[in-house]
């Protein structure tokens, strides 16, 4: 990533304010719309899940200035959803359910930019958390 | 870099290989690719991920040299049952027979495990050992794990082998660009400044085995370093001797048309297909379009094609011998002007190959070259070409181009030789009015002598005949007042010039009168300037010796930012620094970037700034600008500072100062680094009295908004009673919201004001100066306190903090309520509780069996840590916490 990419997409979050649960309700309905059989690997109250997505979401795009702690974060994220049954063919719709996400709650304020620096962190992170979670023993 | 690259953007294919393994109905999984795309590194996972499933993995060799020996790939899991133990010399022949003892010699290794056949390039297996490996596989003795290079044509029996129907398989393609940022970043341990990546992404065409030999091929040469924690690339991409090697093993396989074709592209870059065809003929050039290894581009009624991968042409251009680059340039050139030279670049390419290929042109077609080359802003193709031009011929006008492309190289001292020289040469009256401004530019902005400059200008000007040609030179007279200093002298010059001028001085008036009406505080009317100025450019092309077209854009953020529209003045300056950066224009980026840096100080936005003025800091410096360094380098130093890092802010603002002491533009601002430098280190006074030092030099230079900026950073630093009438006087003067934003902020400081403060907040928001509206909100938080509104008090807290935690964490004195938000500790809290209760220093050290000294040095902290002034205050506070 470049340290611009880096900066807008620590900057989205902060700036979405108190918009960030639309972001989190925008990213799971379109989740479950692009796959209805992930619906049951979540809790039936998604209110928590949204918070807990929100959380993690900042925390990882924050942790991404720093390589060692970010590799750290990213990477036992990805060994606990496998835990939780993700597999590796979910990761490109939630890439995209997150994209669409974001362009849906940005509105006016999305730019083609911010779009390509999500799908380049989101790349970063995904790798990073399927490359640990393929070390899971099966 | 000696570490492996991690294994990115083929997890789906890993996860599809690791399903057929699990699957019994499956026999084997064989992954297509083109070379370098990563099959074998795949074939390798998969290799682990058949161990993990219990297999017994053995591996078959498939080489070329193997390849000329029946069953060589597979001699090896015979058992060795010749004395001399030279198995692969003599291996058996008969096919039955063979397979019968290599079936038998598996199922021993594998001691009733399940086995996998893992065999890295299939397509060079020989017909023997395909035959062999089909019955393992079809009996199953062993599952298959292979790899195929697509592109060549595949044998019969290879084909049968890994599309067989038991077979799944894995098209690996192309890395996407996300993937090779992921890459990089994962693989350098840390990000890559724009500009590096989008080369590495171009030169590699997603190929993960080229893009790791050009970045260990560019960290070798030192191309890529690591400039404060950014790599950044600055050299040309040679790649390793391993990637030279792999590039000459696939044109190695070309017949001789084929490889000619190949060469001409990579000296040329882009051909006519027509030449072309008369270079190799219709046959080689389809096969290399079969290959994929050339593009054809057809537009309009041109048919062109170039080298499909940028790398073959990197690797051919450094390995061809001399002669043969000049027997390919030279026989392109000639070509062009047989068909009769009409394309409009024509004489560019022909001047420029010939000139390449060490061949005797013409002066004036290199002239004319050197022409088109400036119109392109390729300003060392000018300089080249120019210079080709004065060894044939001596003329002013070769001299000019050469003189003004050595500026735009950062040459300077050498482009005013040039120029002075340039004044004697046969020609010189016809081009005396480009080259006089030209060479003001240059002795301004390159050797930063003003005076000097200012007399070229005005002693060309007295000469010039009326008319757009002395126009010009007003412009360029206008200029060299503006960037020293003297904004409204520049645009008295320039307003002199009355409305009925020609369309270039009216372009090049634009470029000096929008940023010097923007800083004197007519940012309305900078705006207006600096979109007519982009418009009429576009209109007329890029004529040479104007300013690069993006400067319009740098002039409509400066514009914008004077006048308050931060989020606007950003978006425009991204653009213009995304265009410069495509065009290689390094000014003009200096200026985008340390303008984006200027703006993300702005809106409080240290971490951002700081990114950008060290960019543009670095850029100027590799040029030599060292005007636009100082003010890069003293922006660094303010967002430093506000980061935190004194010591970084410290440097940064005695370098910027030791700069360009003659460049005037924003001058004054450039104190600001010493200042937050100071307040980094504690020492608000000294940062204060440089302020007004500052400030005053802006107010004498006529630089309004500068003045207005630097005494509300007095102002935030307790003075605001001191600047608070000139801050409304400017506000008066100044359009747009940002000045009177500010002075509504200090208003509020002065009279305590809480509704002052707050509405002042909004105003900061509303320009997008969140540092600001933050520190104006925590001002009317504490008003609100003082008048014992402890409830509204809070809530303006907590918009306070809403804004500041936008700000990247910038650390200033007027947001010291952050630090105050630690809690207490639990001894602070007893203390404070009985201090509250109005009980006394003495018996409160008495109760804890404290000292009093200690008692009060606990209490000094607590103040701090609330905010608070008095016991009673204190009382009050506590009492907030406490509620619900």
């Amino acid at each position: 990533m470049t340290p611009d990419d880096v900066a807008t997409v620590q900057a989205t979050l902060p700036d979405l304010g108190p918009r960030t649960d639309e972001l989190a309700r925008a990213f799971y309905t379109r989740l479950f719309a692009l796959d209805p059989t992930l619906r049951p690997l979540f809790p039936t109250d998604m209110e928590a899940q949204r918070q807990k997505f929100v959380a993690t979401l900042g925390e990882i795009v924050g942790a991404i200035s720093r390589l060692d702690r970010f590799t750290a974060a990213a990477g036992g994220l990805g060994v606990a959803h496998v835990t939780h049954g993700a597999e590796v063919h979910h990761y490109e719709l939630v890439g995209e359910a997150l994209g669409w996400a974001l362009r849906t709650t940005l509105g006016d304020a999305w730019t083609p930019a911010i779009g390509h620096a999500w799908a380049v962190a989101y790349n970063l992170v995904a790798e990073t958390m399927m490359a640990a979670a393929a070390q899971v023993d099966p | 870099m000696t570490t492996r690259w991690p294994l990115i953007g083929r997890r789906v294919e890993l996860d599809r290989i690791d399903r057929a393994l699990a699957d019994p109905a499956t026999e084997g999984v064989v992954v297509f690719g083109p070379a370098g795309v990563g099959r074998s590194r795949l074939a390798e996972e998969a290799r682990h991920l058949a161990e993990r499933r219990g297999r017994l993995c053995l591996r078959g060799v498939a080489s070329g040299s193997a390849a000329a020996m029946p069953l060589g790939a597979l001699a090896h899991l015979l058992p060795d049952d010749r004395p001399d133990g030279d198995r692969a010399a003599a291996p058996p022949v008969d096919l039955g027979a063979a397979f019968g003892r290599v079936r038998a010699a598996v199922a021993a290794e594998a001691d009733g495990r399940p086995v996998a056949l893992v065999i890295d390039d299939l397509h060079l297996l020989d017909a023997a050992s395909t035959t062999l490996v089909a019955q393992l596989v079809a009996s199953g003795t062993a599952f298959l794990v292979g790899t195929v290079r697509t592109g060549d044509p595949l044998p019969d029996g290879i084909r049968a082998l890994a599309r067989a129907d038991g077979v799944a398989t894995v098209d690996l393609a192309p890395l996407s660009r996300e993937c090779v940022d992921t890459l990089l970043h994962l693989g350098l341990g840390g990000p890559l400044d724009g500009a590096a990546a989008a080369r590495l992404w171009a030169a590699c065409d997603g190929n993960v085995l080229f893009l790791h030999e050009l970045v260990v091929g560019a960290l070798e040469s030192g191309a890529l370093v690591d400039e404060g924690g950014v790599w950044s690339l600055d050299g040309p991409l040679l790649g390793t001797g391993l990637l030279r090697e792999l590039v000459e093993a696939r044109l190695a396989a070309l017949p001789p048309a084929g490889r000619r074709a190949m060469e001409a592209l990579a000296v040329c870059t882009r051909l006519a297909h027509a030449h072309l065809l008369a270079v190799a003929g219709a046959e080689a050039l389809l096969d290399l379009e079969g290959r994929g290894m050339i593009d054809v581009i057809a537009d309009r009624r041109r048919v062109d094609v170039v080298l499909a991968e940028a790398v073959h042409g990197e690797v051919l251009r450094a390995t061809l011998p001399v002669l043969r680059t000049a027997a390919r340039l030279l026989d392109a050139a000639e070509f062009i002007e047989r068909a009769g030279a009409r394309r409009r670049d024509d004489p560019l390419r022909i001047a420029g190959w010939r000139l390449e290929g060490r061949h005797p042109v013409d002066a004036d077609l290199l002239l004319g070259a050197a022409h088109l080359a400036a119109q392109a802003l390729d300003h060392a193709r000018v300089a080249t070409l120019a210079e080709a031009s004065l060894r044939e011929r001596s003329t002013a006008e070769a001299a000019w181009l050469l003189g003004s492309a050595l500026y735009e190289l950062g040459r300077f001292l050498e482009a005013e030789e040039v120029f002075v020289a340039a004044e004697a040469r046969p020609g010189a009256d016809a081009v005396a009015v480009s080259l006089a401004a030209a060479r003001a530019t240059n002795l301004f902005w390159g050797c930063l002598r003003p005076e000097e400059a200012m007399a070229v200008s005005r002693r060309a000007q007295a000469v010039a005949p009326a008319g757009e040609e002395r126009d010009v030179l007003v412009c360029s007279e206008a200029s060299v007042l503006m960037f020293s200093g003297h904004p409204g002298e520049a645009i008295d010059r320039l307003d002199g010039l009355g409305d009925d001028v020609g369309p270039i001085t009216s372009i090049v008036r634009a470029v000096v009168r929008a940023p010097a009406l923007a800083v004197v505080g007519r940012t309305a009317e900078a705006l207006l300037v600096a979109e007519r100025g982009a418009a009429e450019h576009a209109a007329m092309g890029n004529p040479p010796a104007v300013a690069h077209p993006a400067t319009h854009e740098v002039n409509r953020a400066m514009a914008l930012m004077e006048a308050g529209c931060l989020a606007e003045a950003r978006a425009v300056a991204a653009a213009a620094y995304e265009r410069t950066l495509a065009d290689g224009i390094a000014i003009t980026r200096v200026w985008a970037a340390t303008l984006l840096g200027r703006c993300a100080l702005l809106e409080g936005r240290p971490a951002t700034a700081a990114r950008w003025q060290r960019e543009a800091a670095r850029l100027a410096g590799r040029v030599g600008f060292d005007g636009p360094r100082r003010l890069a380098e003293a922006g660094l130093a303010v967002a430093l500072a506000q980061a935190g890092d004194e010591r970084g802010a410290r440097e940064a603002a005695d370098l910027a100062e030791s700069l360009a002491p003659t460049f005037g533009f924003l001058r004054a601002e450039t104190h600001l680094g010493g200042a937050w430098a100071a307040v980094a280190r504690g020492d608000t006074v000294a940062a204060a009295a440089l302020l007004a030092e500052a400030a005053t030099e802006a107010e004498a230079t006529g630089h309004l908004t500068s003045e207005a900026w630097l005494r509300h950073e007095r102002a935030r630093l307790g003075h605001a009673r001191d600047e608070c009438d000139r801050l409304e006087a400017l506000a008066a003067r100044c359009d747009g919201e940002m000045v009177g934003a500010r002075a509504a902020h200090v208003r509020g400081l002065v009279d305590d004001d809480p509704d002052q403060l707050d509405r002042a907040s909004r105003a900061l928001e509303a320009v997008g100066a969140l540092l600001l509206a933050a520190e104006a909100s925590s001002a009317a938080a504490d008003a609100l306190r003082r008048r014992r509104q402890q409830r509204a008090a809070a809530a303006m807290l907590t918009r306070a903090t809403i804004l500041a935690d936008a700000c990247e964490g910038a650390r200033t004195p007027g947001l010291a309520f952050r630090d105050a938000a630690v809690p207490l500790t639990a001894r602070e809290r007893e203390i404070a509780l009985l201090a509250a209760a109005g009980i006394q220093s003495k018996q409160v050290a008495e109760r804890l069996y404290l000292s009093v000294r200690t008692v009060d040095n606990h209490l000094q902290r607590i103040y701090r840590k609330l905010g608070v002034t008095s016991r009673a205050e204190l009382a009050a506070t506590l009492a907030e916490e406490d509620a619900p």
